[in-house]
């Protein structure tokens, strides 16, 4: 256990193997959810952590821009409408913040059914702004930044413990 | 025209992203320019083939 067959060679032990390092993977993998971009930057690929960054932030600012709405988990699709909350999710502490300033609370959970039977405020608020012209692009936006920080979370959490190599072992 | 723009838009997001996930850096452009061709390929073929259904 923690010793497997690698490609980087660089450390102590039989040529061709590593370390495994998975506390400093999950360590990554926590940062990534943070902030995005963050894990990367403790790892020390600070240009993939711009990347990220922008991508994350500007695919999250033009699904707000655009009036996008954050999911709700639907009691009459509660898998599918699951999985579209977590892909939220992804995004990280700054997403019940943002849910709390489109909806007024931060609800997760949708209750009373479409227009004109309005639910409770925040509820209210998001049917509002789903009526928004471009508002279905906006939600493809915001899925979009949560499923990508997925992904950059994972991507962290294979470098910081040694499963993926790192970056810059593979040159400019 | 502001469909257009924002599927554009969005396989350009995709791609940068994909392409900076992909190992060897040295590959990353041709990776990426080739997400971007696929995506925005076969969604220009896919509104061709509805087409004639509109």
């Amino acid at each position: 256990m923690g010793r497997v067959r690698g490609t980087r060679g660089e450390t102590a032990g039989t040529p061709g193997e590593h370390h495994l390092d998975p506390a400093r993977g999950v360590l990554a993998g926590f940062l990534a959810w943070v902030f995005p971009g963050a894990g990367h930057f403790f790892l020390g690929a600070r240009r993939e952590a711009v990347v990220y960054l922008v991508l994350v932030l500007g695919s999250l600012g033009l699904g707000v821009g655009l009036g996008g709405n954050l999911a709700m988990v639907d009691p009459r699709l509660p898998v599918l409408s699951g999985m579209h909350v977590f892909s939220n999710l992804g995004l990280g502490p700054m997403e019940p913040l943002i849910r709390t300033a489109l909806y007024g609370s931060p609800a997760y959970v949708r209750h009373g059914e479409a227009p004109p039977a309005l639910g409770p405020p925040p509820v209210t608020r998001r049917w509002r702004r789903s009526f928004s012209t471009w508002s279905g692009y906006g939600n493809g936006y915001l899925t979009l930044a949560g499923l990508m920080n997925l992904l950059v979370i994972l991507d962290a959490w294979d470098i910081g413990s040694g499963r993926k190599r790192h970056p810059r072992e593979d040159g400019a | 025209m502001r469909h257009l723009v924002h599927m554009l838009l969005f396989a350009t997001l995709l791609a940068v992203f994909f392409a900076t996930m992909y190992r060897p850096r040295g590959a990353r452009l041709r990776f990426g320019l080739a997400v971007w061709g696929a995506l925005v390929g076969s969604a220009l073929g896919l509104a061709l083939l509805m087409y004639p259904f509109t």
